[in-house]
């Protein structure tokens, strides 16, 4: 369970306080999840209510056993259970449809500064009629590339 | 915006971590070193691993050591920096590596802290005396190069880090200037670099004040400090002196129409008690204008800035539970005499006295 604050500095959206809560298996190949957020204070969506979401993904990982480079391809939808993506008086179920790889390369760094790790990742988003709205988005469809280092010790 | 705290100069072991002058407690009055309170500082000193007993085993070096550090060890430096930094990002051994390995150590670390107060004072600049103040904060430290003796460069050390002042009272909510996340007054980023050089330790720190809500403006400042840690010399009359030079790059800390110069100089006498399990400190800080720090555009300006004398408490809390990291409690009172600038802006008010408490986990 997790309580999530969501500020912006700059002023361009007003704060969220969420409680999230979900559970994941990743014994089994395709690693499934679920999650649920609810809005406790302000909405994600800048819409008039509360809403809570639900979100159920896998993140099947591909093995390459003479490889450190670790890649993943996970896919998750994103639903309102209730006045999550509100458009006017509307409010959707669906959200999205998201896709994508995940690239993990480990660093060739001293092991006393501990463990590196370099992420790629491209994923596709296909987007609602209330996303597309909210978005001001003319087509729903909207590709992300991201770059990431982390550092574990 | 805090108050800074010289780094310490003690490097009792060689995996001892640097201090950069950077955590100040609510109020900007008390100095924080936070930095030197590394897992390894504790675990490797029983069972005390206050800054204060960091600081005792350290050798008193030769006074011409002191006339190296801007020429050749300054040289040096440079050099052992870019060579680590390249270590560090390809595998390979650098000087700190053979010595982790030799003691199975790591070489970085971090520090999470929380202080609460009811007011927050920045080197004498009232900011906040009312209501709540809690001040997260959380820092990690990289030693670039390390040396088995604590002769000539012994240490070099990359920090880096964020801190942040919560209010209630006005400047954090809708009653002052306080816009969209109201309660989050201050963010800081900073980041420096730490030299160890004989009992003397060296740092600059970069760092970028913001405030989320918009409370003032950002306000980029280079600071360099130089302490000395004289235990060695003086045992227990020590008076672990620090300087502290800041200058602002762009925006102004008081508000005024240029940005200034701000000069600290000050001591901080200490002992252990309660048998060595805690530690006590009465620090003494003076701080002035160089140029343009304590103006507000107009008539008003000082040159005086503050003094500052409080008592520092430490406690470690040995009973957490192995593998949670190093806990400590701290708490302490402080007393602020202002000079006529500060004074107006305190509202009139020449002295002021802020307490605070605070928790730390090192890991």
């Amino acid at each position: 369970m997790t309580y999530t604050a969501y500020m912006s500095p700059n002023g361009t959206f007003g704060t969220v306080r969420e409680l999230s809560t979900g559970i994941a298996y990743e014994d089994v190949g395709i690693a499934p999840y679920v999650n649920f957020a609810f809005d406790l204070d302000g909405q994600a969506d800048g819409g008039s209510n509360e809403g809570t979401y639900f979100e159920l993904g896998v993140g099947p990982a591909l093995d390459f056993p003479d490889s450190p480079v670790s890649l993943s391809s996970p896919v998750a939808i994103g639903l309102s259970v209730s006045d999550y993506y509100e458009t006017g008086d509307q409010s959707d179920s669906f959200g999205f449809f998201q896709f994508g790889l995940v690239a993990g390369i480990p660093l060739p760094t001293a092991p006393e500064y501990g463990s590196w790790e370099l992420s790629i990742e491209a994923k596709f988003i296909a987007f609602g009629d209330a996303l597309k709205s909210i978005n001001g988005a003319d087509d729903g469809f909207e590709p992300v590339a991201v770059f990431g280092l982390s550092l574990g010790y | 915006m805090r108050a800074e705290r010289p780094p310490f100069c003690g490097l009792v072991q060689k995996h001892v971590v640097a201090a950069i002058p950077v955590k100040y407690a609510a109020g900007g009055h008390r100095h924080r070193a936070r930095l030197v309170r590394s897992r390894r500082n504790v675990a490797q000193n029983s069972p005390i691993r206050s800054r204060r007993t960091v600081s005792r085993a350290k050798k008193w070096e030769p006074r011409e050591h002191m006339t190296t550090f801007g020429t050749k060890s300054t040289a040096a430096f440079g050099r052992l920096l870019v060579g680590a930094l390249v270590a560090v990002i390809f595998e390979g051994l650098s000087p700190v590596a053979t010595l982790a390995q030799d003691s199975n150590s790591q070489n970085i670390s971090g520090t999470v802290s929380l202080d609460v107060s009811h007011a927050y004072f920045f080197r004498g600049i009232k900011k906040e005396r009312q209501g709540f103040v809690g001040q997260p904060s959380g820092d990690l430290n990289f030693a670039i190069f390390r040396k088995q003796e604590a002769e000539g460069l012994h240490s070099v050390d990359f920090q880096f880090g964020l801190w942040n002042s919560l209010h209630t009272g006005p400047s954090g909510s809708g009653d002052g200037p306080a816009t969209h996340v109201k309660t989050w007054y201050e963010s800081d980023f900073f980041t420096g670099v730490t030299l160890g050089i004989d009992n003397w330790e060296a740092g600059i720190i970069y760092t970028s004040y913001m405030s989320p809500n918009d409370s003032f403006d950002s306000i980029q400042e280079i600071a360099f400090s130089l302490s000395i840690d004289d235990e060695d010399r003086f045992g227990r009359y020590s008076m672990q002196p620090h300087l502290l030079l800041a200058v602002e790059m762009n925006g102004e800390a008081d508000g005024g129409s240029g940005e200034g110069v701000y000069f600290e100089i000050g001591v901080e006498p200490g002992m252990e008690i309660l048998s060595g399990d805690a530690s006590l400190s009465v620090p003494l800080t003076f701080g002035f204008s160089m140029s343009d720090y304590y103006e507000n555009g107009d008539d008003l300006a000082s040159t005086f800035g503050y003094f500052d004398v409080g008592i520092d408490f430490g406690y470690p809390l040995t009973m957490m539970a192995l593998g949670y990291g190093d806990w400590e409690f701290s708490a302490g009172i402080h007393m602020l005499s202002l000079g006529d600038f500060l004074k107006a802006v305190n509202d009139g008010d020449g002295v002021q006295s802020v307490a605070s408490f605070g928790m730390s986990v090192g890991f």
